[in-house]
Formats: C-alpha cells, structure tokens, sequence
C-alpha cells in the first residue's frame, strides 16, 4: 500500500539570485567561480536551496557579486534544509558529509526535535496509572459491598420508600396493626442468625409456627449494586417484602429497578417464598432480590416463638 | 475475569473523557493563541496532537473492554451504529466516537496535507460537540454517574471546557473587530 514519496521540489532560489543566474547563463560568461568565504556559512549545515544551486552557478561562472550573495544566504541560513533520512532518494544532499548529523537532518536550528516529549510520556503513564488506580479502586469497592450494613440513611432513600410503599400500602398497614397488638400483649424481640444483617422484631407468635414480624435479609452485592430486603410476617403469612436497598448508583439502574422490583415484591407474596421469577432485563437484581429474600425467610422460619 | 472487564470499561472510559477534554482544552489555547510565551507553540501543537491520539486509543480500549464484557451484553453492531436496541445512553457513545474518529483521523499528516485548511478546520470543530455527547454518554450509561465524586468531576471538566471556548470566542470578537475597524 506504501506509496513511493515524490521527491521533494527544491526550493526556489532568491529571485534576484535567480535572475543574475539566467542573465550570466544567457551572456554565455565562463569566469570560473571564487572560492567563498572561508567563514561564510558554518560546516555542516548544507541547504537543498544551495547545494542544487552551486553546481549550476558553477556551471554558468557567476560572478563574484553573485557568489557573495550566496555566501550570504547560507549565512543567513535561508532556504529549506533537506528533510529526512540521509540517502534518501529526491534528497540534493543526500549522502552528503553531515547530511545525518544533527543540524544537518532537516530540523529547524533552535527547536527542539521532540517537543512535549516528557508531558507526552507523563500524559500517557498518568492515564494508565489513573485507569488501573480506579480499575483497583472498583474491585476494592465491589469486595466491600458484600459487608454493607443497613443504616437508617440508606432505608430513608425516597426512592425506596416510593417502591414498598406503592406495592403495598395495605400490608403496611397490616404490620402497623401487628405492631399495635404487640403494645397490648407480650412481646419478644429476638435476633436473626448470623447470616442475616439486623434484628428481627418477633411480635406475636402465628399459628402457622412462624412468628409474626419484620425479618431483614442479608444483602447480596452483583455488579450493579447491593440488594437488601425485609420481609413482614403477620398471621403466618408473607404479607409485604420491602426493599431497603437497591442498585442505583445511576439513571438507568433506577429505572430498570423501578420496574423490576415491584413485580418481584408482589410474586414473592402471591407465591410465599423464594422461588420467584427472574424479571427480563433486570437479572442481577432478580438473583440477588432471591438470595437476599430467601435468607429473611429462613430468618423468619428460625426464630422463636414465645415460650412459656 | 468478567468483572474486571466492567472495572476497566468504567475506567477507560472516565481516562478517555478527561483525555477528550485536556486535548479539547489544550486545542483551544492554542488557536486562540493564548498560549504565554513560556512554552514554545510547537509544544503545545505537539502535545495537543498527542493527547487527541492517546484520547482515541483510550476510546477503543473502552469499547474493546466493554464488547469483551459478556455480562454487557453489547454486540459489535451496538458498539458501531448507535441503535435503540441498547439503549441512547450508549448510543451517544457510539456517536461521539465517529465524532472524534472525524476529528482526528484527518488530524492525520499525510491526510491533513491534502484537504483544504478551511475543510479541515470544521472538521476539526466537531470535538466540542463530540466532548459534549462524552459527557451525556457518561451521565447516562455511567455506573457511578450519581455519585458525588463523579457529578463534580463532571462538572469540573465542563468548567475547563467552556472556559477556553470563551476565550476563543471572544478572541474571535475581537480579530473581527480589529479587521472591521
């Protein structure tokens, strides 16, 4: 596919060199040309402009005004220097002694031949520090999540308050009811196992042997977030699973979650345990709305019930 | 295995922002410019150059990473043409990266040397919008994008656009003013 390089046009020479050129070519003069000035242009920094301009001069014997002008622009260092590779084809010094050297290698005197080459690699090792440093930072996060504890900030979210309270207000009041028969009668409060995350209210004791009351699960982290549920027992029956935590650390979790775990909530009830159905497009949360339930459900079945 | 692919699709992605918005920034400077002197122009031209190409391999990284993600679920298709299928939060993604491929792709020596200095100055005038798409990608699609850590980075780096743009802008006010005066 590499196409070969056109060689590089020579740069014009001065017009009025130019023309003094032309003149002498066409007056047919042959001086020979003088030797230049010893400290006319530095060693080393031949010009594409002069070297394909001295063998023509040569040739067409200028004059000695002629050849001072060209010592002149060599001083001044005008025309372009010949860029690239020594050897390189279409190059008039090519091969030239010093063609390689620097200075002589086609970089302008004075400026740096990398520049920005120090902010370029700190601008690269930055941004490959700062992506494995944050890659670390969310590995370390999503280990510790596994340990999140439920504190009153979380279950005061409004969104989650949104979420029970929509899907059912009239087991919350169920649970209210139970709370108040809990004043009037005996009351015991015992704890879940190990497994799950707070304590367990055990209010009165169901006929059904599972003792009426709110059970948290353990919250279970995926890749999305943490899930975290309570169930409310009253009469023996699940009546109400509340979310205390959901993922939703952005717009599109919440509203997935939104839609999700409503429907969750309510086949959890209608089916009384676990074994509900995973939600399309929501399937982290499905398995980990299941774990996180069936672990206050086991919480529940293991408490208590009042003794004596 | 698949989890740190999701790690380094957030963190490729958040790298290639700022790196969007460094070049974006450092761009701007430097055709108002109002680089100072301390720096040579060929510095900052350099560097400009180089943080819009490291901008581009953090992007293909980023959706490398996330196609490689089977949890993503992103098809090869999702990740090039910007379809409903998955969702305009990664749709703007996928346009903002055409966008910075336009930009810097001709940006490119030998291709820059054949179109016309005009073409290629509105080309290059898509990386603003291109930075703009970046930053709804990121507010959309991004996992941490609620966090207060993430809104204020969002926030700073909108400052550190539109700061430059201003300068440019009133820059331009003023070479008009000179030039009608």
């Amino acid at each position: 596919m590499n196409t070969p390089r056109k060689p590089s046009r020579p740069q014009p020479i001065d017009p009025l060199l130019q023309q003094r050129l032309g003149q002498l070519a066409n007056s047919g003069q042959s001086q020979p040309l003088p030797p230049p000035a010893p400290d006319a242009r530095p060693a080393g920094t031949p010009s594409a402009t002069l070297a394909s301009a001295r063998p023509a001069a040569a040739a067409a014997g200028v004059s000695a005004d002629a050849n001072a002008r060209l010592a002149a622009l060599a001083a001044r260092g005008n025309g372009k220097p010949a860029a690239g590779k020594p050897g390189a084809p279409g190059k008039p010094d090519a091969g030239k002694p010093g063609a390689g050297k620097p200075g002589a290698s086609g970089k302008p005197v004075g400026r740096k031949a990398k520049p920005a080459r120090a902010s370029k690699l700190a601008a690269l090792g930055l941004s490959a520090i700062t992506t494995l440093g944050l890659a670390g930072m969310f590995a370390s996060q999503a280990g510790s999540t596994d340990s999140v504890q439920l504190t009153s900030g979380t279950s005061g979210d409004p969104l989650i308050v949104a979420a029970t309270s929509t899907v059912a207000p009239a087991t919350t009041a169920a649970t209210t009811a139970d709370a108040t028969t809990a004043d009037a009668t005996a009351s015991t409060t015992a704890s879940t196992t190990a497994s799950t995350t707070a304590a367990t209210v055990a209010t009165t004791a169901a006929a059904t042997g599972v003792v009426n009351g709110t059970y948290v699960g353990a919250s279970d982290s995926n890749r999305w977030g943490t899930v975290q549920v309570q169930v409310v027992y009253s009469g023996g029956q699940l009546v109400d699973v509340q979310i205390l935590q959901y993922p939703n650390a952005d717009n599109k979790s919440v509203r997935i979650n939104q839609r999700a775990l409503p429907t969750l909530i309510s086949e959890a009830v209608s089916v009384q345990n676990a074994d509900v159905n995973t939600v399309s497009g929501a399937t982290y949360t499905s398995d980990s709305y299941r774990i996180s339930l069936q672990s206050a459900i086991d919480a529940a079945n293991s408490a208590p019930g009042i003794t004596g | 295995m698949n989890s740190w692919m999701w790690y380094l699709t957030r963190s490729t992605g958040i790298v290639a922002a700022v790196l969007a918005v460094a070049s974006l920034v450092w761009g701007l400077f430097f055709s108002a410019r109002n680089t100072g002197t301390k720096l040579k122009p060929n510095w900052w031209l350099a560097l400009h150059n180089y943080l819009g190409g490291l901008t581009m391999c953090f992007i293909v990284f980023h959706m490398l990473v996330s196609f490689l993600d089977s949890d993503a679920g992103l098809r090869l298709i999702d990740l090039l043409s910007p379809s409903g299928d998955v969702g305009w939060s990664i749709g703007w993604g996928v346009i903002a990266f055409w966008l910075f491929a336009i930009v810097v792709l001709p940006s490119i020596g030998r291709v820059r040397r054949r179109l016309p200095r005009k073409a290629w100055h509105v080309v290059h005038l898509l990386s603003i919008p291109a930075v703009a798409l970046t930053g709804v990608h990121a507010y959309q699609a991004g996992s941490d994008a609620l966090t207060t850590t993430f809104t204020r980075g969002l926030a700073l780096l909108i400052g550190l656009s539109v700061y430059p743009i201003t300068i440019r802008l009133i820059g331009l006010a003023q070479r008009r003013r000179t030039a009608a005066a």
